[in-house]
Formats: C-alpha cells, structure tokens, sequence
C-alpha cells in the first residue's frame, strides 16, 4: 500500500463528502465523521486541502435532523456502501487460485468409473461399506478412475476427498481407495482423523499384501474388495476404539449450536428489520439500491456435498495421509 | 402520548441505520484481514508440525540404516547433521513476515530433505535392507510424511496468496491503511521445485 493510493482516496473521499454535505451531518452520530477528522490531520504538508476545504463545519452543529434528510442520507449511505460491496465481490472473484483438477461425480460409496466390478460385487460392497459407516461413522468410499490427467496420485487423492468431503465434518474420519488402472497406481487416502487408526506404514501394508498380488493377476475385483475388507477391519478391529467413536457420535450435540442457532435467528429478525427501515426510507428519497445490504450475508460454503443413491459425503477433511502403491 | 411514539421510532431508526452499517461493513470485508491472517497462521502451524513429524522419524531411520550400513558412514552422519541444524534453527516470533529468517528455514529444511534423499539413495544397494520390516514401515511413514508436507505446504501458499490479496486489493488495502496499520504480507515458499524436492521413495 503506498502513500500515493491512499492520498488520491482521501482526496476521493473529500470529493464525496463536498457534494453529499448532509452526509457529514448524518453520520456524525455515529461517530464516522468525527473519526475521519484525526485522520486527516496528519496528511502530509503541501498535501491536497480538498477535504479540509469541502467538509462544512455546520457538520458538528447539533442541527435538526428532518426524517426526509436522514433518510436521503440513508440512501447516499447505502449507495455508497453498496459500491464498496460489489468492489469486494469483483476481488473474490478476480482473484486467481492454485489449479484444481477435475473430479468424477460422487454417485455413490462405490464409484466404479473405470468398471473393474461387476454388479454384483459391487451391491457386496456397498453393503459392507454403508455397515461400516453405521457401525463406527467412518465413510470408505472406492473410486475406480479412467484417467488421472496426469495429476500423481498423492496430489489427485486428498484434494478429491476434500472436494466430496468424506468423513464426518467434526471427525474427518474419511478414507478413499482410488485405483487408476490406466496410470497402475493404487492409493489409501486417509482423512486426518484416522491416521492414528489408520497409519500409513498399515495402508502400505494393505497395499502391499492384499492389493497389489491380485492387480498383478489380472484380478481387480478381488484386490479392491479384499482392500477394502481390510481397511474396514483395521477400522474397526479394535472393538473398544470403534466404540467410543460411536459414543462421541451421540455426545456431537454439544450447547453451543443451540446458542448459535438461536442467534441467528436474533440476526435474520434484525436483518429483517433492516431491510423493511431502509427501504421504506429510500422510496421517500427516490434512490434505489439499499436492497443490495442484504446480499453481503449469503455467504459460507459449508463443505458438504451431496451425491446421488442416498449417499454424500459429511464434510470431513484430508491432510494427504495414507499409502499408495503401483504394479 | 404521540411524541413519545415519534421519539421511539426515531430511536429504532437509529439503532437500525447503525446495525445497518454494521452489517454492510462486515459486507464489505472489513474483518477479512484477521480472518484470512488467522487461517495463514494455521496454516503456517501445520507445516511446522509436518516438518517436526519428519524430524522425528530421522533418529529411528538413521538407525535402522546403521545395522546393515554402517559403513555409508557419510551419508549417515550428514543426515544426522542436516536434522540437527534444521531442529536447531530458532525460529523468531515474526518469521512470517521477516524475509531473512524465512529463508534461513526454507534453507536448513531443504538441506535436510537431500540429506534424506541421499541416504535413501544408498539403500538401494542393500537388498537385506529394503526387505527389513522395520525399515519398510519406516519408509511408508516417511513416504507419508513428505507428502503431507507437500500439502501443508500448498495450503500455506494458498492461504497466504489470499490474505496477502486481500492486504493490496481494494477494499481490503483501505481497512489495512486505516484499521490494520500493523499488518504486513507474509513470505511464502518461493525456492524453485527443483531445490525442495521431496527424495524419492521407491518400492519394488
């Protein structure tokens, strides 16, 4: 940030202020307009007077504030304000960002898009990964791809489970098994809860021992059903781990979303108050565009995504833990 | 009994035009700066502890590397050297956004990964090695660890790249001038690839 922008701001701001003086008037209660004054100030000599001049000292006067000048100051305001908003949009949208690759849509816990199962196995293993999800919460979901668009493995598998959030949003306790046949690499992709449960030296060994001896015959079925067999039996071998994840299951419904649910509907209360004032207000004064106000708060992406067959992610998160492995 | 209702609208009309204000200021990003700070430090914390996680790995692997290579002498000891200066490395309270001693972590972290890779390199000429269990888990661990490095990493760069955006764009570089004088742009991993390579680890 240099001087030189911020100079040509005020300078900007002076403008504004010169030509909208029941602006200042308004506002001054509120404390604006008696903040800016210190601002000012220390400029630097020889600076632009533009504001100093503009600004009419009738501002501080304790002056009668008529209903139709509050509410043109209202409006001005919200123009004003507005303009700042759609600044602030067009910047999250211009801003650029780290390339992601494409992902194959979540159509199930079985996404079978390089079709190594037949149905019937994988009926099988849907039911065996939907257990798994009732008995501990942890979400498995298999993915066969056609193409890794010549991403590596390790950087296509977390942000895919990112992207799906698999796992449950306060436990992270997803895990992928990606097989790219084309490529001939095969990944355990852990979510960051259960990498204690899950270590990579295990997946390693999953890979090792039961996957890739069937990829090498030929037998893709066999080694992605036996994979996952025994990641859902490392999941939930050790009774009394599964156990006490299933009970924090039912603790998750902790006060603070009741405190927080009942504040929001405190805000939308207030935030429909808002609206109806300022819009009442700025029909008196003939200027459109308060309406806008309200758009700023549609904001959040929560996480969650949804797929078809009943089946969506819950929003968990990966840290690129697990074990791949190729043949 | 009408000028009290008067006065009373009056009073909600203000509250609302100052709540209205509120909110089209938080609109406006006014707290984006601390927000998007908050998640670069965060970011920061995690590769520190991924980084700290492969430190810890070293002391084991060095070990098991010694029972059947003993005399690979150099490589060992320079492993041993390069984790000893990157864990020694003290990092200052302001290093996000002190150029120098950013660099100084980059460099030390660096030395360590091709210290790594070396050593990894030599193995490949110890068959008994490579079928050792214990070098095998230690392998997939470390294996592990680089890439959770390399993702820790990329969330730094991408949480940084926002907030230093955010810090320079307008409307944001306004609530820096006025609000957030204290604010600076962080440093961010710029060593070419090259340099920062994770070692290969391979299994056959």
């Amino acid at each position: 940030m240099t001087g030189k922008a911020s100079d040509s701001m005020r300078s900007r701001r002076g403008n504004v202020m010169a030509s909208h003086a029941p602006l200042t008037l308004s506002l001054s209660p509120t404390g604006r307009g008696d903040a800016d004054r210190p601002l000012r100030k220390p400029s630097p000599p020889g600076g632009r007077g533009l504001g100093e001049g503009g600004v009419p000292e009738i501002g501080r006067e304790p002056g009668r504030r008529t209903e139709d000048r509050a509410g043109r100051a209202l409006a001005t305001a919200f123009v004003l304000l507005s303009a700042l908003f759609f600044a602030l949009a067009f910047t999250l949208v211009a801003g650029p960002a780290l390339a992601e690759p494409t992902f194959p849509e979540l159509t199930g816990r079985v996404v079978d898009n390089a079709d190594l199962l037949p149905a019937d196995v994988e009926a099988d293993l849907v039911a065996k990964l939907e257990a798994l999800e009732q008995q501990s919460t942890d979400q498995l979901v298999v993915v066969t791809l056609p193409s890794l668009d010549g991403n590596a493995i390790e950087d296509y598998g977390y942000q895919l489970g990112r992207h799906w959030g698999i796992g449950q949003k306060d436990k992270n306790n997803g895990v992928l098994l990606i097989v790219a046949p084309n490529e001939r690499k095969v990944r355990i992709e852990v979510g960051y809860g259960l990498e204690g449960v899950l270590p990579d030296a295990v997946s390693k060994l999953i890979i090792e021992t039961s996957i890739l001896p069937r990829f090498k015959a030929g037998d893709f079925a066999g080694g992605i059903v036996r994979g996952a067999e025994d990641i859902v039996s490392v999941l939930t071998g050790d009774s009394a781990e599964w156990q006490q994840r299933a009970l924090q299951r039912g603790e998750s419904e902790d006060p603070t979303v009741i405190v927080f649910i009942v504040f929001f509907i405190i805000v939308t209360v207030f935030i429909i108050i808002m609206i109806a004032a300022a819009s009442s207000s700025a029909a008196g004064s003939g200027k459109g565009g308060s309406r806008r106000s309200s758009s700023g708060w549609s904001s959040g992406s929560s996480g969650w995504s949804s797929g078809g067959g009943g089946f969506s992610g819950g929003g968990g998160s990966f840290g690129g833990g697990g074990s791949s492995g190729s043949w | 009994m009408r000028l009290d209702l008067s006065a009373a609208w009056r009073a909600l009309r203000a509250l609302v035009l100052v709540m209205a204000a509120g909110f089209v200021l938080a609109g406006c990003g006014i707290n984006n700066i601390p927000t998007y700070e908050e998640a670069a430090k965060a970011s920061w914390s995690e590769v520190l502890n991924q980084y700290q996680r492969r430190a810890d790995l070293i002391p084991n692997l060095v070990e098991t590397v010694k029972g059947y290579a003993a005399h690979e002498k150099d490589v060992l000891e320079g492993v041993v050297e390069a984790r000893a200066k990157a864990t020694s490395v003290q990092l200052p309270p302001d290093i996000l956004t002190n150029p120098e001693a950013f660099k100084q972590f980059q460099e030390s972290q660096g030395a360590l990964s091709g210290a790594i890779g070396r050593l990894l390199a030599v193995v490949e000429n110890y068959p008994d090695l490579k079928a050792n269990q214990n070098f095998l888990a230690l392998q997939a661990q470390l294996e592990g660890t680089e890439n959770r490095i390399a993702v820790a990493r990329r969330d730094y760069i991408e949480a940084v790249r926002r907030y230093n955006t955010e810090l320079k764009t307008y409307p944001g570089a306004l609530w820096a001038r006025f609000f957030y004088t204290e604010n600076r742009p962080m440093e961010t991993f710029t060593i070419e690839e090259e340099k920062m390579k994770t070692p290969e680890v391979k299994f056959n």
